[in-house]
């Protein structure tokens, strides 16, 4: 107790380098939760967009290989009706049950839209009965994607981007129209089926708008003359839960001829994975520059304190007090002016976070269909990561600092005449 | 000045012949003016898929109307090739669809384009040289579209010297790669100005890139006939 007496004292005495080193703590793990706030917001607005709005879900069920050959290969690599049953029964299993919110059967092709006098490829998306009525009153998505919301509007029939409409010069809110889709069955013959052009919809995709379209999942069929689906996409209530649902679905359908992946595998998620790894690079190397600054300044600051301080280093040894408790002496003026620094920048990171999201800047990520509002992640577990690995950090650093003057003996040490020996 | 002048008409008559060579083998292959119907059974191999189908041509000048014989799903099937435009109707669609270009290049849609394909009508020719196939004496013409809207930019044909029929095409691509081959047989015969002259009856079309995907038009009763031109009409096939 006397040691934090002693420590708070002299960080008192010593006002100059405590401010300039409780600065530097303080700017530098600020910039850290701030950077860290908002590479979580992006993670939740690319994971959500990925989950909810391009329904690929949490986790997706297909068959082995497909991956690689369903496009070369679609009457192999889809999932007969067999095989969909027999991931049904799967998938009634109770511990599976209670996990899963949804679960969607998808079936994707490429395609000619013919309508008001005009031709465009499309690419076909369907999904079960229900889709977009789930998805577009779902939590996730309105909390984290509002601005994207009003882009869609539930449909029975064809739904297509704002792009594509504008691209057959129709309205978005006129009357529907008749549309005719044309593409080869899976068995290789043209076919084309006729539906109306009732819904809008967005992939938050800049360079998908203007080919997505999406069609309920018996017409789909009907159109490739075929009953089978491409993918399982599996809605979970608990994102927290991927792993052990992951683990059951492997368990149960082992040696059956399917893969299971997580929306954050390159295999169903490219976009969210490659969007991610691109933000943690930048971010990695934002996060290096700071935590070196902040190293640096701690280092920097300790050192001059400690050089300065060389007489008392020696009185108190010759007091009687060994290397370690000296050491012990300084480090814990290091890990209080921390923790101050961490209280600080913790409102700070609060304040300065709150006042970004009421400002509700709209802004376009790079890759994206529509704006989204700027913000930044507000949360104690990513405040209390931080405070540990930068109170580890701190007490490493004076360890260090301390270490090289504790090898003086006592002479020398009373000796010096103040600094820089 | 006379000797130019000479050339310059020799030039316009090999120009002339050309032409009037590739208005008769055309002739052989459904280019007659007054009508001309019969039944193709294509069978196709795409991508490690076997398809066959039926249907029944009436074509004349520069339309054709295509209609399956199969039933089934395909039943009430429909390609009508209206000059350049080749439009696709079955009764699940309300109205017919135009076939894009990219259609075209595959499947049921490509051996239709290639097999309308009218040379005299949309190509120039030029005598490239004198080959023999399998015997026979050919002309080598290389025919370059009249206009961008042609499917193929370029194509390669040999037409028999005697007969005047075309043996062998090939589609090449704007870089002149080989995109496409077909091979013509003419085991079938019309009654044309009264007399009986050949008709295609075979055509193979191999795909150059993939050598496994191919498709075979057998053609059977072909006849010279009168054809309405309201069949021709786009608008009088709907549901």
């Amino acid at each position: 107790m006397i040691f934090l007496k002693w420590a708070f004292l002299n960080l008192k005495r010593n006002k100059r380098l405590t401010l300039a080193t409780g600065f530097a703590l303080v700017f530098g793990f600020t910039g850290l939760l701030l950077l860290s706030g908002y590479i979580k917001v992006v993670d939740r607005f690319v994971s959500t967009q990925t989950i909810y709005l391009n329904m690929v879900g949490h986790i997706g069920i297909l068959k082995s290989g497909s991956v690689e050959d369903a496009y070369r290969n679609p009457e192999k690599y889809l999932l007969s009706s067999e095989e969909q049953k027999e991931i049904e029964q799967v998938l009634e299993i109770p511990f599976l049950k209670e996990n899963i919110e949804k679960v969607s059967k998808k079936l994707t092709a490429f395609a000619l839209l013919s309508a008001a006098e005009k031709n465009l490829p499309i690419y076909i998306e369907a999904y079960s009965e229900g889709m977009t009525a789930y998805i577009e009153n779902h939590p996730q998505l309105v909390k984290w994607l509002p601005t994207l919301l009003s882009k869609i509007k539930s449909s029975d029939g064809v739904s297509l981007t704002k792009e594509l409409y504008s691209m057959l010069g129709h309205d978005v809110n006129a009357q529907p129209i008749d549309v005719q889709v044309m593409t080869k069955t899976l068995d290789g013959y043209l076919n084309g089926v006729s539906d109306k052009l009732t819904g809008v919809h967005t992939t938050g995709l800049a360079f998908a708008e203007d080919v997505s379209a999406k069609m309920s999942l018996p017409k789909l069929q009907e159109l490739l003359a075929t009953d089978k689906i491409g993918t399982f996409s599996i809605f979970l209530k608990d994102e927290t839960k991927i792993e052990e649902v992951i683990k059951q679905l492997k368990l149960s359908l082992k040696g059956k001829g399917f893969e299971i992946y997580s929306y954050n595998s390159d295999e169903i998620g490219a976009y969210y994975t490659g969007t991610m790894s691109f933000i943690n690079s930048i971010g990695f190397f934002f996060y290096s520059l700071i935590a070196l600054v902040s190293i640096f300044s701690i280092v920097n600051t300790l050192t001059m304190g400690i050089n300065e301080r060389t007489k008392e280093i020696g009185t108190l040894r010759s007091m009687g007090f060994n290397n370690y408790q000296i050491s012990n002496l300084f480090s814990l003026e290091v890990i209080m002016l921390t923790f101050f620094a961490i209280i600080i920048s913790s409102i700070l990171y609060y304040v300065l976070s709150s006042f970004i999201n009421s400002l509700k800047i709209p802004f376009e990520p790079a890759g994206s269909s529509g704006y989204v509002y700027f913000t930044i992640y507000i949360s104690n577990s990513i405040m209390l990561a931080h405070a540990c690995i930068i109170l580890f950090i701190s007490y490493l650093t004076s360890f260090i600092a301390c270490k090289k003057k504790l090898n003086f003996n006592i002479a020398e040490l009373l000796n010096e005449q103040g600094v820089y020996k | 000045m006379k000797i130019l002048l000479f050339l310059f008409l020799a030039l316009q008559v090999k120009a002339q012949n050309l032409q009037e060579l590739l208005k008769v083998s055309d002739r052989a292959r459904g280019g007659v003016a007054q009508g001309v119907s019969w039944n193709v059974k294509i069978k196709s191999w795409e991508n490690e898929l076997q398809t066959e189908r039926n249907f029944q041509v009436k074509a004349k000048d520069v339309n054709a109307y295509v209609e399956t014989s199969d039933i089934g799903r395909f039943k009430g099937e429909i390609y009508l090739f209206n000059d350049r435009t080749i439009w696709f109707f079955k009764p699940s669609l309300k109205k017919p669809v135009s076939i894009s270009a990219r259609e075209r290049l595959s499947g049921q849609a490509a051996n239709g384009d290639i097999a309308s394909t009218n040379y005299a009508r949309d190509y120039i020719p030029k005598l490239l040289k004198k080959e023999s196939i399998n015997g026979q004496n050919t002309f080598v013409l290389l025919l370059k579209a009249k206009n961008k809207t042609m499917t193929y930019d370029q194509i390669k044909y040999w037409i028999s010297e005697k007969e005047k029929l075309g043996i062998k095409a090939e589609f090449l691509t704007l870089s002149g790669k080989v995109f496409k081959t077909a091979i013509f047989k003419y085991s079938n015969s019309i009654k044309f100005n009264g007399k009986q002259i050949p008709f295609v009856s075979e055509m193979i079309i191999q795909d150059a890139i993939q050598d496994s995907n191919k498709s075979i038009l057998y053609y059977d009763k072909p006849v010279v006939e009168k054809i309405s031109d309201n069949i021709f009409n786009i608008n009088n096939i709907s549901r």
